[in-house]
């Protein structure tokens, strides 16, 4: 009844052509306190039915009327939309969030632009929920920066001072602190992704963190910290996440600036700022201040710049950025012709700023955007004009990244035929989205389960947090899809629905398909064409499939021979052949596109 | 001119006529020559130390004229003379400590070692550079282009369908382009069940080679990224399937490098396997270089003398090592002078190795190789004189059979050889 309401309010709203704030229906409010807002966050991420709740007016009016107004008009059909904001911005669909009945035809525009603005107003934090499955799982990620600090420095420590007879012992334990703590960081991300049905979150973080890539290995004792800075900065002006980044120990260890110093330069960050983090090319023998090209020399005296920057010691519990001035090479620099004359840490913080408001910075942020969420092939012409806008509204806003997101989201080409399924996933996310098809919940969570998933997530070629070159993981996904992963695919889904078809979760969906698998119970061996069918049409609901959805083109004219696998599956005593379906549908490279 | 051997040159050709005049009855080769060996049994491996390996650390120049900038230089990272690991006739070159295996290979006359190698493009970027050498080129082209090892399948005699490996989960560049490369990061267990899907307790109508056909060839778009991952996937482990296990094979705490023991499985299973990529990670040392004995170069330099030492034991026992060569290199090495962290930062001219048997031993270097400061790019690194692409062709031609001409045309286009660099790494 609500929805109808709801429905009624729109309308109302777009015959008589007046704005939101004019509509005096008493209305659900979205409660001011932030405890309720977090319980209304973790039913809509546990499944329960989500109560629909428009805010009271603010500031995201606008984002959220254009997010609708691009929905409607786009010409997709509601489960492509529903596809292209659950995938596109989460891990995918997980059948307790999403069944038609909880996402129903009517009204569809609504929900997403209603959902996708409460993302926004959640920012970067954590849902508390799935935190707390995190952590009691893998204790260590609960470790506060200064705990990780005390525990790495005592093992440290403990190696060094070690006599001969202990010193193997010793030196094992810090390797096994220094595996502990990244495991517990992959398995922070891992959890969330799985669980977290607002997921855009993970999705902007796992898009920043590549871009700002830390090997967690190397900065062990700071990743933890990074990437909770990190989540924190992704909303606002991205001179100011570069700056954060830059000034963070987890990025002075990794890229080695914390030992740059003016009698001892050290290029590594020096180059990598300006080739990968900002400007986005390599240098060149010439430099063009105008193109954002830099040379070599640039590289040099972009080094220069940034010495002095060090981590400090341990104070007030945590350990952050110290500049030393006697370690700095105080002289004017030049960079792409530009001078940079001040001293001390302002020369560093100056030169920075520079860079993040450089319009190539701006051109390669937005094209990376672009590429992750909306088509991998950035020059593809209709991407085009998004492109420029972003740009636009960066420059305009100096780096407003909330602003550049909510553009890209609420934008003809994000909702449009040709930005469906351009995307390949990745295989965190692929392994994700095949886990959350299969309705993983908290039950499913284990220590053990969890490494499980990492280590083949690692086998794909993506070992978590874990790249060693600071170009982080391509954003060319098709990379992904060759011959020893497709093989890799087929061995890891097989397994995984060995496991999900023993666990008491598939009961659940049983119940989902009995109305059409009735006869499929009482039949014993010999299944017949029929069943078959029934079998792929109710995993057709469940899964949200349609041949709209082109989820796999040819799914029903396989049913002849998947039958055969299906009567040995029968043979063995297990009663459905929904496993030799749900298998083969989720290996086919269909369900890699998204 | 090579600088090395100049007076104990021993050329295949020589060799052979002084063994026949001592009447030992060897076979015209001048090495044992196993049944039914022809050129297309011949394998290339090439392994490629990521990150920029250190030349002067991995061939310390203790006793050549330039030892003298090679002390002062480093003064907390050089490997002292006491500790490197002899290279008889070697011209003062000599050695990483933990580089036993390699020795006895110099020994054997199974290496060449190239100094002052690297590409003719000076950029410092790890990821530009090993991109352009992978493509065979010294320009970055605008368009996509195929690797040089794709480029150089179709020519290479005795190719089968199954013609390149990389060894681990993503295809090199150096092999991309050609349908019949695949990366498989399987272990030798593994592959005895490639095809198999595992896990079930009973009997499966279809594993997953007809998964794939279904899912990924039929009815898919010609070329497209699906259709080519299931063919070749299929072929491969039809292929495999079909292959036996021949051999033994020494366990993963020997070879230290799972990927070359990896490699190996592979290989033994597939003779007429072409060419096998196999990458080693680690050695961009901008900090802690560590000591000769223990610490990051150390552990590096004893891991792949291990893997190497492994490779060669393994495949001689199955008859396979003198069809095999293996050529190590790096993208760029690194500057002569040490840092302030006990590391190096990025440079340009650095080693590479060239392994197999019946090659004429040498450090070789061009002529104008020098350490002194003067000569120095940009006052710091060593100059590229010797093209990588020199000691591939040589390889290419020597080794794999391509003629002349299609390496330089084919496989290398836009290269043009030096006239006064001598390399007779095959005698």
């Amino acid at each position: 009844m609500r929805t109808k309401l709801l429905l009624a309010t729109l309308f109302t709203w777009l015959g008589s052509g007046s704005s939101f704030g004019q509509i005096g229906v008493a209305l659900d409010q979205r409660a001011n306190a932030p405890e309720s807002a977090v319980a209304e966050d973790v039913r809509l991420s546990f499944g329960m039915p989500s109560i629909i709740r428009v805010s009271e007016i603010s500031a995201n009016q606008s984002f959220k009327l254009q997010v609708f107004r691009k929905v409607s008009n786009s010409g997709l059909n509601h489960k492509q939309k529903v596809a292209q904001y659950v995938q596109r911005l989460g891990g995918g669909f997980r059948p307790p969030m999403v069944s038609w009945n909880r996402y129903p035809e009517a009204g569809i525009d609504a929900v997403i632009a209603e959902k996708l603005d409460s993302e926004f107003d959640r920012r970067g934090t954590l849902n508390g929920h799935i935190e707390a499955v995190v952590t009691a799982n893998f204790p260590k990620a609960a470790w506060t920066h200064k705990q990780v600090l005390d525990a790495v420095s005592e093992a440290e420590s403990s190696f060094k001072n070690c006599a001969p007879d202990n010193c193997v012992e010793r030196l094992h334990m810090i390797n096994q602190l220094r595996t502990q703590l990244v495991q517990a960081e992959q398995a922070r991300k891992l959890i969330h992704m799985l669980l977290d049905d607002s997921g855009m979150i993970w999705q902007l973080e796992d898009f920043w963190y590549n871009h700002f890539n830390i090997h967690a290995r190397k900065s062990v004792r700071d990743v933890s910290d990074f990437r909770s800075r990190l989540r924190g900065a992704m909303f606002g002006k991205f001179e100011n996440m570069l700056l954060l980044t830059a000034k963070h120990p987890a990025m002075l260890t990794y890229l080695d600036n914390r030992l740059n110093t003016k009698n001892n330069i050290n290029e590594n960050f020096g180059r990598e700022v300006m080739e990968l983090h900002t400007l986005g090319k390599g240098p060149q023998r010439v430099a063009d201040e105008a193109n954002g090209t830099y040379s070599q020399a640039d590289v040099e005296n972009s080094a220069r710049i940034l010495t002095g920057w060090g981590i400090g010691p341990e104070t007030e519990g945590a350990r952050g950025f110290l500049f030393s001035a006697e370690k700095h090479f105080d002289a004017p620099a030049t960079i792409m012709g530009k001078t940079f004359a001040q001293h001390d840490y302002e020369q560093g913080r100056q030169f920075l700023k520079y860079l993040a408001n450089h319009p190539a910075t701006a051109r390669n942020i937005c094209r990376k955007l672009v590429r992750r969420f909306v088509h991998e092939n950035p020059d593809n012409p209709e991407v085009q004009p998004l492109i420029n806008l972003l740009i636009k509204r960066f420059q305009s806003s100096g780096g407003d990244l909330l602003l550049v997101y909510q553009e890209m989201i609420a934008s003809d080409a994000f909702w449009s035929a040709s930005a469906l399924r351009t995307q390949w996933k990745k295989p965190s996310l692929a392994v994700v989205s095949a886990l959350r098809q299969m309705g993983i919940g908290i039950d499913d969570i284990s220590t053990e389960s969890v490494l499980r998933w990492i280590s083949v997530i690692r086998d794909f070629g993506e070992d978590l947090l874990m790249q060693t070159p600071p170009t982080g993981y391509s954003d060319f996904n098709k990379d992904w899809v060759n011959a020893n992963n497709a093989i890799l695919w087929n061995k890891f889904l097989a397994a995984e629905t060995e496991v999900y078809v023993a666990s008491p979760k598939y009961s659940s969906f049983e119940s989902c398909l009995r109305r059409n698998m009735v006869e499929c119970q009482k039949i014993g061996l010999g299944a017949n064409p029929t069943v078959i069918t029934a079998a792929v049409s109710g995993l057709s609901d469940v899964f949200s499939l349609d041949a709209g959805f082109a989820f796999h083109p040819r799914l029903t004219e396989d049913i002849p021979w998947l039958t055969q696998d299906a009567q040995s599956d029968m043979r063995a005593g297990v009663h459905y052949p929904l496993r030799t379906v749900l298998e083969y549908y989720l290996s086919t490279p269909d369900f890699l596109r998204y | 001119m090579y600088t090395s051997e100049k007076n104990a040159k021993t050329s295949r050709r020589e060799f052979v006529c002084a063994m026949s005049a001592a009447g030992v009855g060897l076979s015209v080769l001048g090495s044992p020559v196993a049944k039914g060996t022809t050129a297309s049994d011949k394998t290339l491996v090439i392994i490629f130390l990521r990150g920029g390996a250190d030349a002067l650390s991995l061939v310390p120049p203790v006793a050549t004229p330039w030892a003298p900038e090679y002390f002062s230089s480093r003064p907390r990272i050089h490997v002292p003379l006491s500790t490197t690991v002899g290279l008889p006739g070697g011209d003062g070159w000599r050695l990483h400590p933990k580089f036993e295996a390699l020795q006895q290979m110099w020994n054997t006359n199974e290496m060449a070692i190239i100094m002052g190698a690297g590409s003719p493009n000076m950029t410092r970027s790890h990821f530009e550079q090993q991109d352009l050498i992978e493509k065979g080129l010294a320009i970055n082209p605008t368009g996509g282009v195929q690797g040089y090892l794709a480029r150089a399948m179709p020519w290479t005699p005795g190719l089968s369908t199954l013609g390149g490996v990389s060894i681990g989960d993503k295809l090199a560049l150096a092999l991309s382009g050609h349908n019949g490369s695949i990366a498989l990061g399987l272990r030798p267990e593994g592959l005895n069940n490639v095809g198999g899907l595992g896990g079930r307790g009973w009997n499966v109508p279809t594993g997953i080679v007809e998964r794939m056909r279904r899912g990924w060839i039929i009815g898919r778009k010609e070329n497209s990224a699906p259709q080519n991952a299931g063919l070749q996937a299929t072929n491969a482990i039809e292929t495999i399937t079909a292959s036996q296990a021949a051999g033994g094979i020494s366990s993963e705490a020997d070879y230290k490098i799972p990927e070359f023991r990896n490699a190996v499985g592979l290989m033994l299973r597939l003779p007429n396997m072409k060419y096998v990529t196999v990458d080693v990670n680690g050695w961009d040392t901008h900090v802690n270089m560590g000591t000769p004995a223990a610490g990051t170069f150390s552990s590096l330099a004893g891991n792949l003398d291990s893997a190497i030492k492994h490779m060669r034991k393994d495949l001689e026992a199955a008859g396979r090592w003198q069809d095999t060569c293996l050529v190590v290199m790096t993208e760029f090495g690194r500057p002569l002078q040490e840092n302030g962290n006990q590391g190096l930062d990025h440079g340009r001219g650095g080693a590479a190795f060239v392994i197999g048997s019946g090659l004429q031993r040498g450090v070789y270097t061009a002529p104008s190789f020098s350490l002194r400061a003067a000569d120095l790019d940009a006052g710091r690194d060593i100059k590229v004189t010797i093209d990588y692409r020199e000691y591939i062709s040589k390889v290419l031609q020597s080794h794999m059979g391509l003629s002349e001409n299609d390496v330089l045309t084919k496989v290398f286009p836009g290269f043009n050889p030096s006239s006064t660099l001598d390399l007779p790494l095959f005698g």
